[in-house]
């Protein structure tokens, strides 16, 4: 008994290592080939277009920077509305991440400083409104004409590429415009750029 | 007896594989430890202490206004391009978060300065906490 117990022990002590690293194993925080990642981060894929929080930075700034403006604070609340952002860059992106980061942030920000239209949603609107009208949904004769803006943001992205054969080069430029939409003047111009390079080949989609 | 010893063992070491894991990341935050500068105006914090060792906060002005401007002085130590994440938050005397940013990226040149501004975020009496991390996450 006194020569087997050793022998026990080593064999006891070996399964049970295993079997404590295999469960050290499976619960862990780290992550296997699909990775869940912060926004923000970087996701090491490279490219030199727009990256998530370049769009989360420039919707942010942009929103802080509008509503940091000297608005008239008697009479009506002012009415804004966002045209749609033009992408001229060589990236696919689309522009309405864009325009709907930037809306959010605003909408967020203003608490109830400014108040924002829904242009993109004018179709279904005006859908809803003739059915008001004709009878088929009610408040047909109460509901109110549509707000017209008194100021637009404009905004739109370009950029300045270079490459050579393996390397590239792109610097872009998100600009932002608030104009009053009865007198076309530039109220306020606010932008955001980058500049970054790195290798050729990277898609974005 | 051989068993009982036998059982004590797994559990003695299903119980401790947790100990393994805080024993490892212990090591890992010795290695690389957080750094949370304090400062009058506030407090810069970096995950890995790296960060901070190598890009250092030299001064933040603030517009002592509802919504004024924050500007945070970046200084590069190293004789490298340094490129990493900057992200701001408001917080009360209690250090209670009232007002953040997300993670803006930030090159700074090599030995070189930088301002870099958060517009509309500061209110008087609070206190500011800068945030710094590497770009590229490992």
């Amino acid at each position: 008994m006194k020569t087997k117990l050793p022998m026990l022990f080593k064999i006891a002590g070996l399964l049970a290592l295993g079997l404590s690293l295999m469960a050290c194993a499976t619960a862990s925080t780290q992550q296997g080939p699909t990775r869940v990642l912060d926004p923000d981060a970087d996701d090491g894929l490279g490219g030199t277009g727009t990256e998530s929080s370049d769009i989360r930075t420039l919707g942010e700034r942009m929103a802080r920077e509008i509503l940091g403006i000297s608005w008239p604070e008697e009479g009506e609340t002012p009415r804004v509305a966002v045209l749609p952002i033009v992408n001229q860059t060589r990236f696919r992106v689309d522009p309405k991440l864009l325009q709907n980061k930037l809306l959010k942030a605003l909408v967020t920000h203003a608490k109830g400083k400014l108040t924002f239209l829904a242009r993109d949603s004018e179709e279904a609107i005006l859908q809803e409104r003739a059915k008001k009208r004709s009878g088929m949904y009610d408040q047909g004769e109460d509901a109110p004409a549509m707000f017209g803006a008194d100021y637009f943001i404009k905004g739109e992205m370009r950029s300045l590429s270079k490459s050579n054969s393996g390397e590239v080069s792109d610097y872009i430029v998100y600009s932002f415009q608030l104009i009053n939409a009865e007198t076309a003047a530039i109220l306020w111009m606010g932008d955001y750029e980058t500049k970054k390079a790195g290798d050729t080949g990277v898609v974005y989609q | 007896m051989n068993k009982i010893l036998f059982a004590s063992l797994l559990v003695g070491l299903s119980i401790g594989c947790a100990q393994v894991r805080y024993a490892e990341t212990a090591v890992g935050q010795a290695i690389d430890n957080p750094v949370t500068q304090t400062y009058d105006w506030g407090e810069v914090h970096c995950g890995r202490g790296t960060i901070c060792a190598e890009v250092e906060v030299l001064r933040v002005d603030t517009e002592n206004a509802a919504g004024g401007k924050v500007d945070v002085t970046l200084h590069n130590r190293t004789d490298a391009q340094s490129g990493l994440q900057i992200a701001l938050e408001i917080r009360d005397a209690n250090g209670a978060k009232l007002d953040g940013t997300p993670f803006q990226n930030v090159a700074v040149e090599p030995r070189g300065e930088t301002v870099f501004s958060f517009p509309g975020l500061y209110q008087p009496g609070t206190k500011v906490r800068v945030l710094l991390r590497a770009l590229a996450q490992p």
